[in-house]
């Protein structure tokens, strides 16, 4: 049936005595045969009028509906084909990126993995999505990087690769994804091969190794023949040689201390540091620390003042390294405390939930540092200078982060409190087992 | 008394000559030898009171001459010094492991040198 065309007649007849009820309601009465059948005609026509008009309406109605349907349907479409398209790029990136991504939902099963996951893990996509990443990953280093529960920072895991010999590192970092509501509802990993990054680390680590020792072996030499000639083994000095050899020495001695420094750095940087600490008297090492550093205070007029507590037992150290550490700080005081200051070295006991500690602290009346040099201070290669840019503190920047590392290997900690313009303070605890 | 008698074995010729007039400046009589082999022979020869072994030698390194008295009950009680330019990481405890009585970098200053020989000479009986 075409719509819009519908007529009365297809209704079929109306009943005569529907014809009586409506000619009842219309208040007629009896009628002849003639009127009713006029009225019925009328009626008729009348309804079939009031038909059309009803199905015109549903069918502009019906056209409406449709249309705006049509238009849903094709922004629906439209938005899809988007979607799609997107979802295509952002696969290609994660598939074309060099670091592997593994994204797993909240049973840990495998929602998504890139071709260098598989690579890096060792393992085939094909049908894997949706197992557990347990059933996939056999190692456990490899485990708990690609489900992220060994920490959630970065994590550095060493694997020997098994069919070459050689050692394989991943570094890796996790997220957790959450839900609008902030529930987790599953973790994504991106893991790197740095193997090769780590070659080169080590590389250079050997490679400075290998120039400290030549540079060290002449050092010793000339240092050794500077002493022979200075102590007069060689004649008698006149007062002008004997000062130029003092400066020579003294280079030579500062010159020595940068090797060492820098072979430091290089076994930290390899996390090869070792210590080997024996009980020593902090007394006897600050005493030390003070008499050697004191004629280079009286150069600038600054009295060391110490300030040691009578009753500190022997504490387990490696006497070189903290000797080490005092002479970076109280160096650093003496460097920039002004002509007259007034530096203090204190040692105490300090009781704490943990223990016993040991606190040294050395007090300065320099300049001071300011905020936002105190968290650069102990970075590596790092120089703060004071306020003057013209001012020659002059070191490498590593004395501080060689101390730090030092005393972190001694398990205890080291910081630095001041105020700019009313000295610096540097402390370093040490536990007491 | 006498003057202690201290081995060196060292194969830096310019370290071991600057080294021994530093030690005979501070009252040692000082025996050199130039490599490992020649180093041990030293040892039962020239009887000296305390060895100062460099670590890199030829023929024989440092830690095998070290060992090699550590383990001959004629000399174990030797006192012996080793002198390394290398700081290797685990260079330290591998002399003590051997029984090394102390270990020093070369670039120490001479003042700890000679301050270690005279503590070991004098625990040595």
């Amino acid at each position: 049936m075409e719509r819009g065309s519908v007529s009365a007649k297809d209704f079929g007849e109306i009943d005569v005595d529907d014809a009586g009820k409506m000619s009842e309601v219309l208040g007629a009465g009896d009628m002849s045969d003639g009127a009713r059948s006029a009225l019925t005609t009328l009626c008729r026509k009348g309804l079939s009028r009031e038909m059309k008009t009803v199905f015109d309406e549903i069918d502009k109605k019906v056209k409406t509906v449709v249309e705006a349907k049509d238009l849903q349907y094709n922004q629906i479409n439209e938005k899809y084909s988007k979607t799609l398209i997107e979802k295509k790029q952002t696969e290609s990136v994660i598939k074309s990126i060099a670091e592997g991504l593994v994204v797993l939902n909240d049973r840990d099963e495998v929602i998504m993995m890139n071709p260098a996951a598989e690579k890096i893990l060792d393992i085939s996509m094909a049908d894997q999505i949706g197992k557990p990443v347990r059933s996939l990953v056999k190692d456990e280093h490899l485990m708990s990087l690609a489900t992220g529960k060994g920490s959630p920072e970065d994590t550095e895991v060493e694997l020997n690769a098994g069919s070459e010999n050689a050692k394989k590192v991943l570094r890796s970092s996790s997220a957790v994804i959450q839900n609008e509501s902030g529930r987790t509802v599953g973790m994504v990993s991106v893991f790197t091969d740095v193997t090769k990054q780590r070659e080169v680390e080590d590389l250079k680590s050997q490679f400075i190794s290998n120039v400290s020792h030549e540079l060290r072996t002449p050092l010793v030499a000339v240092r050794n023949s500077i002493v022979i000639i200075l102590n007069e083994k060689t004649g008698s000095l006149t007062e002008d040689q004997k000062k130029y050899l003092l400066i020579a020495e003294r280079n030579i001695k500062q010159l020595s201390r940068f090797v060492d420094d820098l072979l430091d750095v290089s076994k930290m940087e390899a996390k090869k540091m070792e210590l080997h600490p024996a009980p020593a008297s902090t007394e006897v090492i600050i005493n030390e620390v003070c008499e050697t550093l004191e004629a280079w205070a009286q150069t600038k007029n600054i009295s060391i003042v110490r300030n040691v507590q009578s009753n500190i037992p022997d504490i387990k150290m490696e006497k070189e390294r903290i000797v080490q550490v005092l002479i970076n700080l109280i160096g650093n005081a003496i460097k920039f405390t002004p002509t007259g200051g007034i530096i203090t070295v204190e040692a105490k006991l300090k009781t704490e939930e943990k223990g016993n500690l040991l606190l040294v602290r050395i007090i300065d009346t320099g300049p001071g540092i300011t905020k936002e040099n105190i968290s650069k201070l102990f970075n590596k290669f790092r120089q703060v200078g004071g306020k003057n840019p013209n001012d020659k503190s002059g070191g490498t920047g590593l004395g501080l982060y060689i101390s730090k590392e030092l005393i972190e290997l001694h398990g205890g900690t080291i910081y630095v409190e001041s105020t700019p313009g009313e000295g610096a303070m540097f402390a370093f605890t040490l536990p007491i087992t | 008394m006498a003057k202690a008698r201290v081995l060196l074995v060292e194969d830096e010729p310019d370290i071991a000559q600057t080294t021994k007039v530093i030690l005979e400046m501070n009252g040692y009589e000082v025996i050199i030898a130039t490599n490992g082999v020649d180093g041990l022979s030293k040892v039962g020869s020239e009887k000296p009171d305390i060895a100062i072994l460099d670590i890199s030698l030829p023929e024989m390194n440092g830690f095998d001459i070290c060992r090699k008295i550590k383990c001959n009950k004629n000399y174990r009680k030797l006192p012996v010094i080793m002198f390394s330019s290398k700081f290797q990481p685990n260079d330290i405890t591998f002399a003590k492991a051997l029984g090394a009585d102390e270990y020093i970098t070369k670039s120490a200053e001479p003042e700890a040198l000679i301050s270690k020989i005279e503590e070991l000479l004098k625990k040595t009986p």
